[in-house]
């Protein structure tokens, strides 16, 4: 790693932590996802025509809670620092140690938000294969944080984007997600639809599927690649 | 030092039933030579700051060409700065951007905090700066590297009295080094300070240069 990389992904941490806000989220909200949803969702899911007991609810809930927050949190991120982004770029610095550094963020926010979770349902839930639980929701978190940083270079104002990001994660979890025991290739194909079932089958310790880790797999890498060439080819107009 | 040969850029509204070509500079051609301060007036939409971006690699022309000869500083109207970084963090920052030496920054740092009077700001956030500490910081980035051409756009407001002079003293120090300085304003108060004028009106170099 360069030293002009290293110093820009320690001054992304230093404003990242320098807004209290954003730790409080990242702690906060993950529990109050939980407990707030762990029944509900067992409730809902027999109202969608699925079949989910409490602890795949409370699974499903804390995979939920850690990819919306990544998702938002990379998103806002890489919104907010594209303009001062460009003026670095213009000033010699190579694209490539900003993308390391907004690639960074997503993970250490990704990481953060899947140990919370992972720790909440720990203490709350019988957890069958927590390493199992662990993988999944950190795909899931992942794959939205990168589907944040994506949208941040295409979508302009942080209120547009926040939609975006929500409609697609309530498509995703409402109608791809076990919830509805969504099936069919439209809704195997959504992002969150592999990495919940991973993360049920961890809850309960069932058997993965290789195909859930392929498509979990698959989505995590073509999307980290895509949103760290656009990033990378972003081009700010000051 | 700098050519900037028939440049053209158009913006067209989209996703319009009536699609609306807006045509903001028309063939602009001027050239500068080092060691001048020169100033870019023109009416607010004249194209000045559509023309500043071009000139600073910000914004694409849709066709002419720049040439540029040396390195680059650039000033933009609004300071754009990391709010959560200090002073001190900004100038390494940076400076490492320019590729500079630790070393190299640090001295910059130590000149322009003397030089613009906001040492006292060095270890503050940028989000507490005011609007006129911030300008000065946002000034010294773009001088940081002791570029040859520098590229200010309306750079002096926030600024207070004695800053304003500073700033003319330093512009002055700088011609006096070789650099080519290019002032974007909507007005101009005192015409002695520049060696030459530049008029844009609507997107074309008016006649008027003095």
């Amino acid at each position: 790693m360069s030293s002009a990389t290293a110093e820009v992904i320690g001054a992304g941490a230093r404003q990242y932590v320098r807004e209290p806000m954003n730790l409080v989220l990242l702690l906060v909200l993950p529990p109050l996802f939980i407990v707030a949803m762990s029944s509900a969702i067992s409730t809902f899911s027999g109202v969608l025509g699925g079949n989910l007991g409490e602890r795949a609810g409370a699974g499903l809930s804390g995979l939920w809670a850690a990819s919306i927050l990544t998702g938002v949190a990379s998103f806002f991120l890489a919104s907010a620092s594209a303009r001062v982004d460009g003026r670095l770029v213009l000033a010699g610095l190579h694209p490539t140690s900003l993308t390391a550094a907004h690639v960074t963020a997503t993970l250490t926010i990704a990481l953060v938000t899947t140990t919370v979770s992972v720790g909440i349902l720990l203490a709350t839930q019988t957890v069958g294969r927590p390493e199992v639980l662990f993988a999944a929701i950190l795909a899931a978190a992942l794959i939205y944080g990168f589907i944040g940083s994506l949208l941040s270079v295409y979508v302009r104002g942080d209120l547009e984007g926040s939609f975006v990001i929500i409609l697609l994660f309530m498509l995703d979890a409402f109608v791809g997600g076990p919830l509805a025991a969504g099936e069919g290739v439209f809704a195997e194909s959504l992002p969150l639809h592999s990495p919940s079932e991973i993360s049920i089958a961890g809850m309960v310790d069932a058997p993965v599927k290789d195909s859930w880790v392929a498509w979990s797999g698959g989505y995590l890498l073509v999307l980290a690649a895509v949103a760290a060439l656009a990033l990378s080819r972003r081009r700010v107009g000051g | 030092m700098l050519a900037v040969e028939g440049v053209h850029k158009s913006f067209r509204r989209r996703f319009s039933l009536r699609p609306q070509v807006n045509h903001v500079l028309r063939g602009v051609t001027f050239s500068l030579p080092r060691a001048s301060i020169v100033g870019l007036v023109g009416e607010n939409g004249s194209g000045k700051s559509v023309l500043m971006k071009i000139i600073a690699g910000l914004m694409e022309a849709d066709g002419g060409s720049i040439s540029l000869d040396g390195r680059l500083g650039y000033c933009p109207q609004e300071p754009l700065l990391y709010d959560k970084l200090t002073c001190e963090e900004t100038f390494r920052l940076f400076g490492h951007a320019y590729g500079l030496e630790d070393g190299e920054s640090e001295s910059a740092a130590e000149k322009y905090f003397d030089l613009l009077d906001f040492s006292r700001f060095r270890g503050e956030l940028v989000e507490n700066l005011s609007g006129g500490t911030r300008q000065k910081l946002n000034l010294s980035i773009a001088l940081m590297h002791e570029p040859s051409l520098l590229l200010l756009d309306e750079p002096y407001s926030g600024f207070d009295w004695e800053t304003y002079l500073k700033f003319w003293e330093l512009t002055g120090s700088l011609r006096a080094a070789g650099t080519t300085v290019l002032i974007v304003s909507h007005f101009i108060e005192e015409q002695s300070h520049f060696d030459r004028i530049i008029h844009l009106k609507d997107g074309a170099i008016a006649g008027g240069e003095s």
